[in-house]
């Protein structure tokens, strides 16, 4: 399965590449931003996304929206350091099936990503 | 079609009984008729007969008339005149005995059909009279009588057999025509005897007469043999035996001989006697018959009418018995279905204790039994469905009033959420003690919330409640976004309002399928929890804070701590002494100001040290004893309150001094070295608390120590110059060192200074002289003035009248200040008093210069090698 990591941080970047890396999941791509992203999803369909919310340019629930209308069969995995819930709960409205607090740790990710991808088959 | 459907059984039944019962009516009615007809038909027959009878003995006297009349027109008219008036007599009798019987009422029915038939006979009989006339006068032949007389017999046999020949009875018919043939023949005889008589009266047969006396004797002989083939045996008999003998040879010896034309040796007479016995034998056999055929007709009748009531009878009986029949099965057959009807119905009412009796043992017996083989097997199955009922509701009662216990008395809130997001019917009683309302079953969880949640919080809540039930999404990545995970809410009860911390968590509730029915909501009141965890999270700070001071005192030089715990112990120990040999009647005032003075002192000292925990403490103090001086009176009770501040203070102090030891010890482990005296501690923490005092009024100061001899102050007095200077240094701070923006306008460095010089006379070396010297302001005596005036200290008129020695003693006269603010360091009147009674204390004197504008400056002489410093 493809992989697409969006999130402004590189280090969150590296943090969610390495952990994921011997999941069975390719990763094609990282963005730092909402409009690359919305690029590598165009070209390459991931079939699993993970999303920063707070992101300059383009904030995470403007890019899921768009990222819902190229490839609505995407899995959003929503990893922010938001509390604020109502967002949270939002970023499910625009369809995103996945969500985690930063910072994220190894064995979370797994979980939560275990818990997403067996929810969606 | 439809309406025989709907028609009950009893009416079906009657319905296909009707057309036999009409069959059997029908058929009865014609057989009943047809006998009836047979009945009438024979007894008319029977009358007709007797009509006929009569018309026969009329013929039979006409005939023998007739021959009479011919033998009186013949040769011997005297041999039959007497006769011929008998006969007419006999005749007419006859008819007349004909007219009675036509008469008759009983025969109307009879002469009314055949009256065209009776009035023609009528006609010819009235002719009678004429053709009697025509005789005697002898106006005629005898062949014209003859004619005459058989016209009449002619309708008279033609109406007895238009009267009789109408019988439907084939063997009475055949009598009839047998009879009549007999009388036809009897006819043609007496015909033969009047054309006979005549002859013989004549001499013979004239060839005219002869061929028609021959076709009578044929025709006669004609009849006859129709008479002998249809009559019936006896009536045979009878006419063989009685038409025979001599006389009957006789005339047929006469009728040959007058055929022949041979000479005739007999008279008419003989002749006509003959014939007449011949001819009454006929009339013999002629009766016989009518007896005969009457008594037949009469027996038909009798047969017909005992056949009609048979029939009546017999019919009415099997129409009845069928009727009855019919009638019995089917009241019976129906009897039975009533009862089927009336037992089912009793089943459908749930009766089932009894069981069908029906005794017949045709399909209906069957349904019956089968019937009760059902009931039976409904019994078994209804006791089996209510044993499971029971276990059922046993269960359900069972585990409804176990969670009605568990909801009774969890202290969790426990509730439902349908699809709709309603709350369910059943919830645990802590909910209404949770949220402080009853009304909360049937709600949206969010209208329930409504007036508890911010709008955010509630639109969270509802977009939260969604996608709980959307089961694309994970539960517990639904459940991270919980927005009531802990919410406060105001709860008002008894008219009090409460704060409470509640936690709301949800779990899914799946069917087998895994499809989400419900959702359980828990909540939990965690009030306490969050108000001990404030709490403790206070106490944390507040221990925190405590210990970073406890520690800050490790940051205190040893020495001018311990000084100030002795000091401050000392003197805090000589207010609680003064209370107790005060005197109330004295007022409190003196031991207030006493007590303000300790306190106030006590307070400039740990502003130095940098003792910040213990300088608040004495603030608040100060705080109270400005309150009591101002109150008009004061108890002792309003003291004590002060005492126990000071009490709790002296704790404090005392537990610093367990402290400082603990520390001590340890430190006197680690080091041995020699303690001496310097003033290295005092400089050091005069240098610390200035520089505190000036950050915080924004004053920049520079501290200067001079001592050029290298004069130790003895540590025994070090506090009380500690004290002096402090006090000094916050007058200088407060009153003398002026703000930055005013030694520029004063063209004076931004910095200010303050110098202490430490000197002796060498004179003099036991005396220290101890300058303190700042280049503030100095001092404005008009200012001074003014305020002693406003302060009531001095009078208006000794304005002006004030040397500057007198000015500096107003600084120093009770319940003076310059400065309009009060803070820690200044501004309560009382430094310069504290000054002087530390003076005096150190036995020393002082001296004040200044200019204003310039500088102030103390000069303090106090015995270096004083032991005590004075306590008072």
């Amino acid at each position: 399965m493809k992989l697409l990591i969006v999130d402004d941080s590189s280090i969150m970047r590296r943090t969610i590449e390495k952990n994921l890396g011997d999941y069975n999941l390719e990763i094609i791509g990282t963005a730092s931003n909402g409009n690359a992203a919305l690029e590598i999803v165009k070209e390459k369909k991931p079939d699993v996304i993970t999303l920063d919310i707070t992101m300059p340019e383009m904030d995470g629930i403007t890019c899921l929206e768009n990222i819902m209308e190229i490839h609505p069969s995407a899995k959003v995995m929503i990893i922010t350091a938001l509390s604020d819930k109502l967002t949270g709960l939002k970023a499910l409205d625009k369809g995103a099936r996945g969500f985690m607090y930063k910072p994220v740790n190894a064995e979370d990710l797994k979980k939560a990503f275990d818990k997403l991808l067996k929810r969606q088959e | 079609m439809n309406s025989i459907h709907n028609l009950s059984v009893k009416s079906k039944f009657a319905l296909a009984i009707l057309p036999l019962i009409i069959i059997i009516v029908v058929f009865d009615y014609l057989q009943i008729q047809e006998h009836y007809r047979d009945y009438k038909d024979s007894q008319r027959l029977n009358k007709a007969i007797l009509v006929g009878i009569e018309i026969n003995h009329a013929v039979h006297e006409l005939q023998k008339e007739r021959s009479i009349s011919t033998g009186f027109l013949g040769q011997d008219a005297d041999v039959f005149q007497q006769t011929l008036l008998a006969q007419r007599e006999k005749t007419d009798s006859t008819i007349q005995a004909f007219y009675d019987e036509i008469a008759r009422a009983e025969l109307a029915e009879l002469v009314s059909l055949h009256t065209e038939d009776l009035r023609d006979l009528s006609t010819y009989f009235d002719r009678i009279e004429e053709i009697r006339s025509n005789v005697d006068s002898r106006f005629i032949a005898p062949n014209q009588v003859i004619s005459y007389y058989s016209e009449i017999n002619e309708v008279a046999l033609r109406t007895v057999n238009s009267l009789i020949s109408e019988s439907r009875n084939r063997v009475a018919a055949e009598q009839v025509h047998a009879i009549i043939y007999f009388l036809k023949a009897k006819e043609r005889a007496s015909i033969e005897r009047a054309i006979g008589t005549q002859a013989f009266s004549n001499g013979g047969l004239d060839d005219e007469t002869r061929g028609p006396f021959t076709s009578l004797i044929a025709e006669q002989d004609a009849f006859i043999d129709a008479f002998t083939t249809i009559a019936d045996q006896p009536s045979l008999v009878y006419y063989n035996n009685t038409v025979s003998g001599q006389d009957v040879v006789e005339v047929d010896r006469l009728r040959q001989e007058l055929i022949a034309g041979l000479a005739l040796e007999n008279d008419a007479n003989y002749w006509y006697q003959m014939n007449t016995t011949k001819i009454n034998l006929l009339k013999k056999s002629e009766d016989f018959m009518s007896v005969r055929i009457h008594d037949y007709t009469e027996g038909i009748s009798a047969e017909a009418n005992r056949s009609l009531y048979t029939v009546l009878v017999v019919d009415s009986t099997i129409a009845l018995l069928t009727f009855l029949m019919i009638a019995f099965i089917v009241s019976h057959l129906l009897k039975d279905v009533e009862t089927l009807e009336d037992f089912t119905k009793k089943v459908i009412a749930g009766d089932l204790s009894q069981k069908v009796v029906i005794k017949t043992r045709d399909e209906i017996g069957h349904y019956a039994d089968t019937f009760n083989l059902m009931i039976t097997e409904i019994k078994k199955s209804h006791l089996a469905l209510k044993k499971e009922r029971d276990k059922a509701r046993f269960l359900y009662e069972n585990i409804y009033k176990q969670s009605q216990v568990v909801f009774e008395n969890v202290e969790q809130g426990i509730f439902l959420l349908n699809k709709e997001h309603k709350i369910s019917r059943l919830y645990s009683r802590a909910m209404e003690t949770i949220f402080g309302t009853k009304t909360i079953a049937g709600e949206t969880l969010v209208n329930f919330m409504r007036t508890l949640l911010i709008p955010r919080d509630l639109e969270a809540l509802e977009m939260f409640m969604k996608h709980l039930f959307n089961p694309e999404i994970d539960e517990d990545v639904v459940n991270q976004l919980n927005p009531v995970e802990q919410v406060k809410i105001f709860t008002e009860s008894g008219g009090m309002v409460h704060t409470k911390y509640i936690r709301l968590a949800f779990t899914r509730i799946e069917n087998k399928a895994g499809v989400i029915q419900q959702i359980m909501v828990t909540v939990t009141d965690e009030t306490e929890g969050v108000l001990l965890q404030h709490k403790l999270e206070e106490a944390d700070e507040k221990k925190k804070m405590e210990m970073e001071q406890m520690l800050s005192i490790l940051k205190i030089d040893p020495a001018l701590l311990r000084g100030f715990i002795v000091n401050s112990r000392k003197v805090l120990k000589s207010i609680s002494t003064k209370y107790e040999e005060h005197d109330e009647s004295e007022g409190f005032d003196e031991l207030l100001t006493f007590t303000f003075q300790i306190i106030h002192n006590l307070k400039g000292n740990s502003i130095v040290i940098g003792l910040q925990i213990l300088t608040d403490r004495f603030h608040k103090i100060e705080d109270a004893i400005t309150k009591l001086k101002d109150n008009a009176k004061v108890v002792g009770n309003d003291f004590l309150n002060i005492l126990y501040e000071i009490n709790e203070v002296d704790i404090i102090i005392g537990n610093m001094s367990d402290m400082l030891r603990k520390v001590a010890n340890i430190y006197n482990k680690f080091s041995s070295e020699e303690q001496t005296d310097t003033n290295y501690d005092l400089i050091d923490s005069l240098k610390r608390g200035l520089s505190t005092m000036s950050e915080d009024t924004g004053k920049a100061i520079n501290f200067e120590f001079t001592n050029d001899k290298n004069l130790t102050i003895p540590k025994i007095i070090q506090d009380p110059v500690k004290d002096v200077l402090i006090q000094l240094m916050r007058n200088s701070i407060a009153h003398g060192i002026e703000a930055p923006n005013v030694r520029i306008a004063k063209r004076k460095l931004i910095k200010g200074t303050i110098a202490v010089t430490l000197d002796n006379e060498d004179s003099n070396p036991d005396e220290m002289i101890m300058s303190y010297r700042d280049d503030g302001s100095g001092l404005n005596t008009a200012q001074i003035i003014e305020k002693a005036i406003n302060k009531k200290i001095i009078e208006e008129s000794e304005r002006d009248k004030l040397n500057d020695s007198q000015v500096i003693d107003l600084l120093f006269s009770d319940g003076f200040s310059t400065n309009d603010e009060v803070d820690e360091y200044s501004g309560r009147g009382h430094g310069l008093g504290v000054i002087k009674s530390k003076i005096e204390e150190l036995h020393g004197t002082f001296d004040i210069k200044f200019e204003t504008g310039q500088y102030f400056e103390m000069i303090v002489k106090f015995p270096a090698n004083i032991q005590n410093p004075v306590e008072e």
